[in-house]
């Protein structure tokens, strides 16, 4: 495949990555634990979409709020039945139980859905030709609307209160009760951000590919390399690794057979876990 | 018996030492002290190789150890406690201590083999393990669990498990922090008898009226430096060390 | 014939029963939580199906070698992981983890990736072959004594404290003069061994591996067996193996097809799993329950 198409296609995978990524980083910011269940999330959201628009009949733009809304309910609800009450416990038994609920919604998934793929059946567009390489309108939209979502996020991180909040709360959550933040009440928007965030990432790859029950364990692989290489917790560098990841996992292919794909970006993975842990901009690491 | 010469530690942008350099004599016990941040902790981390030091030596019992890696400081005879006591809070009171002895066929293959002379090793370590619980006053607890313990005892553990490593320097972090009068005076009666015994100690500490009674020599920090040292009572009148300690206040007046 | 299915479940159970006591070496006993440990388990079964096949080898000679490599990479493991704590540790196994996997599908030469090796032989022993299902339970019964006294010799000694000790404190363990990053090697050494143990006796017993049976649903499942039968606990692992392998059994009496059975037995492990998380972090018969939180909530204030 010419160069500039695996360019594009890097980009299309990066900004999934990305959204997926900074959802994560999020968590990991506020809370410190790898949340890997995010992956469920995401699948959650894929298949939501689907349902809405193609077992329910529901219009295309309801059927993607639909989406969104259940797949914050669902990460939500996640954090209130598994991680509320083991918040003491530690980052191995939230991972722990992170993996334990990954596992069962992606069995819940398959038993209501069954194995086979799905389709949004979207009707097929041409691509248009962007600088030697194809590229649909969809998939445009697809890279716009990823950069639009992490700008928002990245607003409101920035100047609204509650995105102050959150900051305060990762930093320090004892002080900033003493300041009149409830941690709790911040908590539920970190999850709110990042559930919001997988929901979005699930729909749009709904959207522009098929979905099946297990494409949530590389959605969350790609999340966290990703979020491993722009640095762990670091919410706006996630935007960077993403893009990086997707683009060198595609181009990486131009050299190597594809099914070493993966195996790029385990490498990478371990490339960076080994020389330079704090990511390429520094992440939030706990102490000691 | 311990000369630091020109320690320097910094993190990110913060200099938490600055070129740093006192002595420790053979057979004495020495304050350290200063106001909170001064860089105490941080001196003890780089002293027993938590941290690396950016630059400066080390010297012990006439070695320059300043690379040498954490473990190995024990087994030359480095002993220490921490200002939050780090206990091994699942294992019982006497395995802490047995963890603290050295050479105590450790080592995997011996998980298998155990001669006739592993065996009598192994219960000599008991036996000198309850001894020194003994002197801490801990014996009755040997098998309990140690998170079991009350703060008080524990702070008895990290001492006891400080002396299992046969230790010829010992640094003690605010081994007093916290205690009630009559343990301390038996923790104070423990460091008095370890010089006794020609063991070094430094100690940070911030009760000023227990380090005068007990302290051949006192040494005091302000912002990663060594402002003072000497003899105890002329350190605690230097003017620099009292402005250290009421550096907030005074800023205040003037700010 | 009912026997025949209880003896296929008491094999599968005492196969997965040596994978938690392996897992527990490294993660209950010393506190590494190896997410790459399925890649072990496959390893030793890559390694004793292809030295039967390729070379000949008797099953007891190839499941020796097969322990002994996975032991050694387990090993090579924990030197580079040596300085990581906690997340990073967990995604650097994770990741060698991944890489093994990967291997495993793309090393065509070799593991004849998706395709997988058929025909793995049975052991033999002066002539008689172990091929029914109930003279395997004899060889995986023998094999689980082993590790099982061989483990519990090994935590209970001064080395196992050390183990302990590790888990509870590191930093504190090296102030005390341990070598720590040599323990955790022969820790995961040792958890290395037992797993390529389990990994041959389940490429003999199956006859056929592919690379699907050696990912991270592995690994959870084995931590699912360590965490619910009791982390710490030699015997819990025991507990924890039965019960996640018999468990899920009676879905089939009730009438259920087998398509809904692999995904149905998941959803109870991971079920479990959550549950025992929330409600006995200790697990079955565990002597220790995540207690990380206590630790780091301290050296905030540090």
């Amino acid at each position: 495949m010419a160069l500039e198409q695996l360019i594009v296609n890097g980009l299309i995978a990066g900004a999934i990555y990305a959204l997926m990524a900074s959802g994560f980083s999020l968590v990991y910011n506020v809370l410190k634990f790898l949340h890997v269940a995010h992956g469920a999330i995401y699948v959650v959201g894929a298949f939501a979409g689907w349902w809405l628009a193609r077992v329910v009949g529901v219009p295309l733009p309801a059927a993607i709020v639909g989406a969104l809304v259940l797949s914050i309910i669902a990460g939500v609800l996640v954090d209130f039945v598994a991680y509320r009450p083991i918040r003491k416990k530690g980052e191995a038994a939230l991972l722990m139980i992170s993996f334990g609920v990954f596992i069962f919604v992606q069995s819940l998934v398959l038993l209501f859905f069954g194995a086979d793929v799905k389709s949004y059946g979207l009707p097929i567009e041409r691509g248009l030709d962007v600088a030697g390489a194809i590229i649909t309108p969809l998939q445009i939209s697809l890279i716009a609307i990823s950069l639009v979502t992490m700008a928002a996020l990245h607003v409101f991180l920035k100047f609204t209160k509650a995105g102050k909040a959150i900051r305060a709360v990762a930093d320090d959550a004892e002080v900033a009760r003493v300041v009149g933040i409830s941690p709790e009440r911040t908590i539920l928007v970190t999850f709110i951000l990042s559930s919001l965030l997988a929901g979005v990432a699930g729909v749009l790859v709904g959207m522009e590919q098929n979905i099946e029950h297990a494409m949530g364990l590389s959605a969350v692989i790609s999340a966290l390399t990703a979020a491993v290489i722009g640095g762990i917790g670091n919410v706006p560098a996630a935007v960077p690794g993403g893009f990086l990841l997707g683009i060198v996992e595609n181009v990486g292919i131009f050299w190597l057979p594809s099914g070493w794909k993966a195996g790029i970006s385990f490498a990478l993975l371990i490339i960076f876990l080994f020389f330079r842990p704090k990511g390429l901009f520094g992440g939030k690491t706990r102490t000691v | 018996m311990l000369k630091v010469n020109k320690l320097e530690k910094s993190f990110g942008g913060v200099r938490a030492l600055d070129s740093c350099s006192f002595e420790v004599e053979e057979g004495s016990i020495t304050g350290l002290i200063g106001p909170n941040g001064s860089g105490k902790t941080t001196l003890f981390n780089v002293v027993s190789g938590i941290y690396d030091a950016d630059a400066g030596s080390i010297v012990y019992d006439g070695e320059d150890i300043t690379e040498l890696e954490i473990y190995k400081r024990a087994a030359i005879g480095m002993g220490r406690t921490f200002q939050i006591v780090r206990i091994f809070p699942k294992l019982t009171v006497l395995d802490n201590v047995l963890l603290a002895q050295p050479h105590i066929g450790e080592s995997f293959w011996s998980a298998f083999i155990r001669s006739k002379g592993m065996r009598a090793d192994e219960s000599r370590h008991r036996q000198r393990a309850l001894e020194i619980l003994g002197e801490v006053g801990l014996r009755e607890k040997a098998n309990d669990l140690a998170k079991n313990l009350s703060y008080g005892q524990q702070k008895l553990l990290e001492i006891a498990r400080a002396l299992a490593v046969e230790p010829k320097l010992l640094l003690l972090d605010e081994p007093l922090a916290g205690v009630n009068p009559a343990l301390a005076v038996k923790i104070i009666g423990i460091l008095r008898k370890l010089r006794e015994e020609g063991k070094t100690i430094l100690v940070i500490e911030h009760r000023m009226r227990d380090l005068l009674k007990l302290a051949d020599k006192m040494i005091a920090m302000d912002n990663g430096r060594v402002i003072a040292q000497g003899v105890p009572i002329k350190v605690l009148r230097d003017r620099k060390v009292v402005e250290s300690y009421l550096g907030e206040k005074s800023r205040e007046k003037f700010a | 014939m009912v026997f025949a299915y209880i003896a296929n479940l008491l094999a599968l159970a005492g196969i997965y029963g040596i994978v938690g006591i392996s897992l527990n070496v490294a993660f209950g006993y010393t506190g590494l939580a190896n997410l790459g440990h399925a890649a072990l388990f496959g390893i030793g079964a890559y390694v004793s199906a292809l030295l039967a096949l390729s070379l000949g080898l008797p099953f007891w000679a190839a499941l020796l070698v097969a322990g002994l490599f996975a032991a050694f990479i387990g090993w090579l493991l924990a030197w580079p992981t040596a300085r990581l704590r906690g997340d990073y540790l967990a995604l650097a196994t994770l990741g060698f983890g991944f890489i093994v996997e990967s291997v495993f599908k793309n090393w065509m030469d070799v593991t004849r990736g998706p395709l997988g090796i058929p025909g793995i032989p049975k052991p033999e022993l002066f002539g008689f072959v172990f091929a029914s299902t109930e003279s395997y339970l004899l060889v995986v019964a023998f094999f689980l004594a082993i590790t099982y006294f061989v483990v519990k010799r090994v935590v209970d000694s001064p080395f196992g404290r050390v183990l302990k000790a590790i888990r509870e404190d590191e930093l504190a363990a090296q102030s005390l003069g341990k070598h720590t990053h040599r323990y955790k090697a022969l820790a995961l050494a040792l958890s290395g061994f037992f797993a390529g143990i389990a990994g041959s006796l389940f490429a003999h017993y199956i006859t056929f591996i592919d690379p699907s049976s050696f990912t991270i649903f592995e690994t959870i499942l084995a931590f699912s067996i360590v965490i619910i039968g009791g982390m710490g606990s030699v015997e819990g692992a025991l507990i924890g193996a039965a019960l996640l392998t018999f468990l899920p059994e009676p879905l089939r009496f009730i009438g259920f097809p087998s398509a809904i059975i692999g995904p149905a037995r998941q959803l109870i492990y991971a079920g479990l799993l959550i549950a025992i998380i929330l409600k006995r972090p200790e697990g079955i018969r565990g002597e220790y329950a995540f207690g990380l939180g206590e630790k780091h909530a301290k050296s905030k204030q540090a």
